[in-house]
């Protein structure tokens, strides 16, 4: 079964009669990534693998920048995933 | 007539084979050893991985590694290793951990490969990791700006000095007469007695004329071994 692109959802994997099999959608998976990336730094390679696009790195970035109240976070956050970007052609 | 070195590494044949040679020096990623892989050549290579690649998993083990087993690196070759290395960030790096062992003098000459400015480890975001968590105490001061958050240090990532002698000819060599090119000469040659005086240098990126005593001493002791045999069995 192919995973569903869902917001805020886990897509089912496995639905047998005694066992269910749930993973978090992609773009959930991004966002703990990118946060991930933004909040502790090394996580660079994980995020490039995963290869965002640029739609996605738009979606996600107003939900990364509200996680932290350090007053510099939000303008960390555009930084960094605008450098994930960068490195991935966006030309963000 | 001068004899040089052969200093120029191969690098490894793609990622997982560069993670084969970090496990072969006693790091402990989840993959299989490469066997007895060169010491100095896996450094450079984890470290330009580390750098370049933004490896930050790899960049904190090599980290640890080297607080360990510094004592045992030929600190020659990682000179000029690094010195011959295009990427001013690699070069910055090995300035940085030269400079925390700077007890060591050996790696005096290290400390100086990376001059002009600092350097920081993330290339973006650096400056906010700094500000709230601190720097890295292992590189305070030096040419590599760490945030205190980023490579953690964890002793169990890496095998400890006897472990490794056991599993590396060329390191337990290196504890037991010293971390030069003859230990490795000689490590080499344990491995391959074959080998004749010019394939012993390359192999082992000695000089011609190390090399060539190395094979003297080694066959010394091999016929003082056989002599030895010889007068238990008349006995």
């Amino acid at each position: 079964m192919q995973p569903r692109e869902t917001l805020d959802a886990f897509d089912r994997y496995l639905a047998g009669r005694d066992l269910g099999l749930d993973a978090v959608g992609r773009i959930d998976l991004l966002r703990a990534k990118l946060f991930a990336l933004c909040d502790r730094g090394i996580d660079l390679g994980d995020c490039l693998a995963l290869a965002p696009t640029a739609e996605e790195l738009a979606t996600i970035v107003p939900w990364v920048a509200v996680q932290d109240i350090n007053p510099d976070w939000p303008a960390h956050v555009r930084a960094t995933l605008a450098d994930v970007g960068r490195r991935l052609g966006h030309g963000v | 007539m001068a004899f040089n070195r052969a200093m120029v590494p191969i690098a490894p044949a793609g990622p997982n084979a560069l993670t084969s040679a970090m496990v072969g020096i006693g790091m402990n990623f989840a993959a299989p050893a490469a066997s007895e892989p060169n010491i100095e050549d896996t450094l450079l290579f984890a470290s330009v991985e580390g750098m370049q690649n933004a490896d930050l998993r790899v960049l904190a083990v090599l980290v640890t590694w080297f607080g360990i087993h510094a004592p045992y690196v030929n600190a020659d070759r990682l000179t000029k290793l690094v010195a011959a290395e295009k990427s001013d960030r690699v070069r910055a790096f090995w300035s940085a951990l030269a400079r925390w062992q700077a007890k060591d003098r050996r790696f005096n000459r290290l400390a100086n490969v990376h001059s002009g400015p600092g350097v920081d480890l993330l290339t973006t975001g650096n400056a906010f990791q700094m500000r709230r968590h601190g720097e890295d105490a292992r590189f305070a001061g030096g040419p590599l700006s760490v945030p205190a958050n980023v490579l953690r240090d964890r002793p169990a990532d890496v095998l400890p000095s006897g472990r490794l002698a056991r599993r590396h000819r060329a390191y337990r060599w290196r504890v037991i007469i010293g971390p030069s090119y003859r230990a490795d000469l000689w490590a080499a040659l344990e491995r391959e007695p074959s080998l004749s005086t010019a394939m012993l240098a390359r192999k082992a990126y000695g000089s011609f004329a190390t090399a060539w005593h190395v094979r003297r001493d080694f066959a010394l002791l091999a016929d003082v071994t056989k002599r030895a045999l010889a007068t238990k069995r008349i006995k």
